[in-house]
């Protein structure tokens, strides 16, 4: 019966998808650097850094995966629960401002990602999300536009 | 040395810099309160706002930040068993029991006059360790850069990190991530795939809102985050005679500890408050985590004295220790400032400037912090769903605001997700925003020393600073394998 590695049970053996993510990922640094160039050792081009940072990263990921491969215990794929429910919504509704930004002006355009943050994210009523939406704009744009003057854009209704 | 503290002084006293100290000390402090908005991400939200100004009202700006929030953080650990701050987390144990006892008054007290003697002990060092240290590494070629810069992010995954190989892998990929744009040798474009935005490589402000601030939200609304709340009247705010002669030793002993640990690469603020605690406890024949003041002095004084000791490799080597002062390093660049041990000689009043402010800015939060704890406790109260909107239209416009560009807003959106991401598979972003700070002048460093050595690596070993430099970074490296074999070994018996 082999013994159990004591460091490796504390630690909890672990791979996730991630690893093999790195792995390819530092495959297309490679072969993007190298077609960058890569010089030679006396005359570096423009390839070689990211070639090497491409080479070390595979490597390290290959490491952690072999090292929780090893035998010794069991080992389990790590689940990760992510709440895309939660997570699309609010990068979509911040890709969308940024797109609007210009267009609509900082104050609408803020009131309204925070209407739709409140109301479709977490879930409030329309009055409390009108109540806050509207005072986190004003709040905003006092501290942006009037007191740093930094320049925001003003839509189509000039404000 | 005299000469130059009265020049820092002139620096510092001037009204405009006293306000900027103000204003940046007094942000930094609402920042270690609001937990989810960390010195980072304060930081990097005011960059742009000081784009018009010199650089050393820059500078004293966002370094306020940054020690500011050291004692922001500590309000919320002893009132809500929730710290503000990482590296006040060990400061709930005991403060959080004490306000349970009605002494919040005694322990934020004692934790404001804590960090007051610890930042104070901090600066001292700064200016007796800073100049010689500066005047030293003037005699730093490619090659010891070289080797610094990969001595101090070996360092910071090994101090800093669960796991060091994941660790390492995002500093490498934060070195990667800094060769996106155009090759300042070459001039040829790499990895832009003829997208204009990439050209000039990615900003650190969108990056840092997006691991730091996004991610953070992201990860706070999917559960919701419960205020343990003690409603309590704050009263005795200064500390009894007892109170003080049982905090004396864990201040001084706090002072001088966390300044050396904030010396060194990685969470040194979170690290100088962990080992305070820890030896405060060894110490003492009182039982900790049941309100002993001793336990909320130590860790107070020491995160504030660790975070004045990061400053010692900022302002010599240019070298950052953790993500709040790479930030610090970028904003030097923006300004056309290059950071490193030229700072103190080509530009005194920036490196004076900001030691001497660090001065009136923790005398000004002495001042402040006890008086305004009611305001501070009043924004505690603001619920989450109010908080975070605040908090990515701050991201949004901070980004947006560099360059009138959508596409830094896209670039925080983007890395927004992949630091969430980071997050849920246990990686970090801390190593990742270092090495993309360091990383021009990291290859900088390694392709100058090949040129120079004739393509022979040998130049990082030959030359003996260097050479030390990375023998240090190397045991650092494969030592995880032997204290490994360590706890086979005492398992086994």
């Amino acid at each position: 019966m082999t013994a159990v590695d004591p460091v490796r049970q504390k630690r909890g053996k672990r791979v996730d998808g991630s690893l093999f993510f790195f792995i390819l990922l530092s495959g297309a640094i490679c072969f993007e650097s190298y077609n960058l160039g890569l010089g030679t050792l006396s005359n570096p081009a423009p390839g070689l850094f990211p070639f090497l940072t491409g080479a070390i990263l595979g490597f390290l990921s290959i490491l952690w995966l072999v090292i929780n491969l090893l035998p010794g215990g069991p080992w389990g794929w790590l689940n990760i629960s992510i709440s895309w429910g939660r997570v699309v919504p609010m990068l979509g509704g911040l890709f969308l401002y940024s797109i609007i930004l210009d267009f609509l002006g900082f104050a609408l355009a803020t009131f309204l990602l925070v209407l739709a943050l409140l109301k479709g994210i977490e879930r409030k009523s329309w009055v409390s999300s009108s109540m806050v939406a509207i005072g986190i704009s004003i709040f905003s744009y006092i501290v942006f536009r009037i007191w740093l003057r930094v320049q925001l854009p003003e839509g189509f209704l000039g404000i | 040395m005299f000469e130059n503290v009265l020049y820092g002084f002139s620096i510092a006293l001037d009204p405009i810099n006293l306000l900027y100290c103000f204003f940046g000390v007094l942000i930094g402090t609402l920042v270690g309160v609001l937990p989810g908005v960390g010195p980072p991400v304060g930081i990097a939200l005011l960059l742009p706002v000081t784009y018009q100004a010199p650089p050393s009202s820059t500078i004293i700006l966002l370094a306020g930040i940054y020690y500011g929030a050291m004692y922001g953080g500590s309000t919320t650990s002893i009132l809500l068993n929730m710290p503000g701050e990482a590296a006040s987390v060990v400061t709930c144990l005991d403060g959080y029991v004490m306000a349970r006892k009605g002494r919040a008054g005694p322990a934020l007290g004692i934790s404001a006059f804590g960090s007051f003697i610890g930042g104070t002990v901090g600066i001292i060092g700064l200016m007796i360790i800073g100049p010689p240290l500066a005047r030293w590494a003037l005699k730093f070629g490619p090659a010891e850069y070289f080797s610094l810069m990969v001595l101090g992010l070996t360092l910071l995954t090994f101090l800093g990190s669960k796991s060091m190989i994941r660790a390492l892998m995002m500093a490498v990929l934060g070195l990667f991530i800094s060769t996106i744009g155009v090759d300042y040798i070459s001039g040829k474009p790499r990895f832009t795939y003829h997208i204009m935005s990439l050209m000039d490589g990615l900003d650190i402000v969108p990056v840092v809102m997006g691991l730091f601030g996004v991610a953070e939200v992201l990860i706070n609304i999917e559960a919701e985050v419960k205020k343990d709340f003690y409603e309590t009247k704050i009263k005795n705010i200064f500390p009894t005679l007892q109170d003080w002669k049982d905090s004396i030793g864990p201040i001084i002993r706090g002072s001088f500890l966390g300044f050396f640990v904030g010396i060194l690469p990685g969470p040194s603020a979170v690290i100088a408050s962990f080992t305070s605690y820890t030896i405060e406890k060894k110490i003492s024949k009182k039982k900790f985590g049941t309100g002993v003041i001793e336990g909320v002095a130590g860790p107070e004084t020491a995160n504030n004295a660790g975070a004045t000791g990061a400053f010692v490799p900022l302002l010599t080597l240019g070298l950052p220790g953790n993500p709040a002062t790479a930030i610090l390093i970028g904003a030097l660049m923006i300004h056309g400032v290059t950071p490193g041990p030229m700072l103190m000689r080509d530009a005194p009043e920036i490196f004076w400037g900001v030691i001497t402010s660090m001065y009136v800015g923790n005398a000004m939060l002495l001042v402040l912090n006890l008086p305004l704890i009611p305001l501070w406790v009043k924004f505690l109260r603001l619920p989450y769903y109010v908080l975070f909107p605040l908090i990515l239209i701050f991201c949004v416009i901070g980004s947006y605001s560099l360059s009138n560009s959508v596409a830094d807003v896209f670039t925080m959106i983007l890395f927004g997700l992949f630091g969430y991401l980071l997050r849920k598979f246990d990686y970090e972003a801390a190593p990742l925003i270092m090495a993309l700070v360091l990383g021009k002048m990291f290859e900088n460093a390694f392709r100058q020393s090949l040129i120079i050595s004739g393509g022979s690596f040998s130049i990082f070993f030959t030359r003996p600073v260097s050479a030390v430099l990375l023998i240090i970074a190397f045991g650092l490296l494969v030592s995880p394998i032997f204290l490994r074999r360590k706890v086979v070994q005492e398992a086994g018996d």
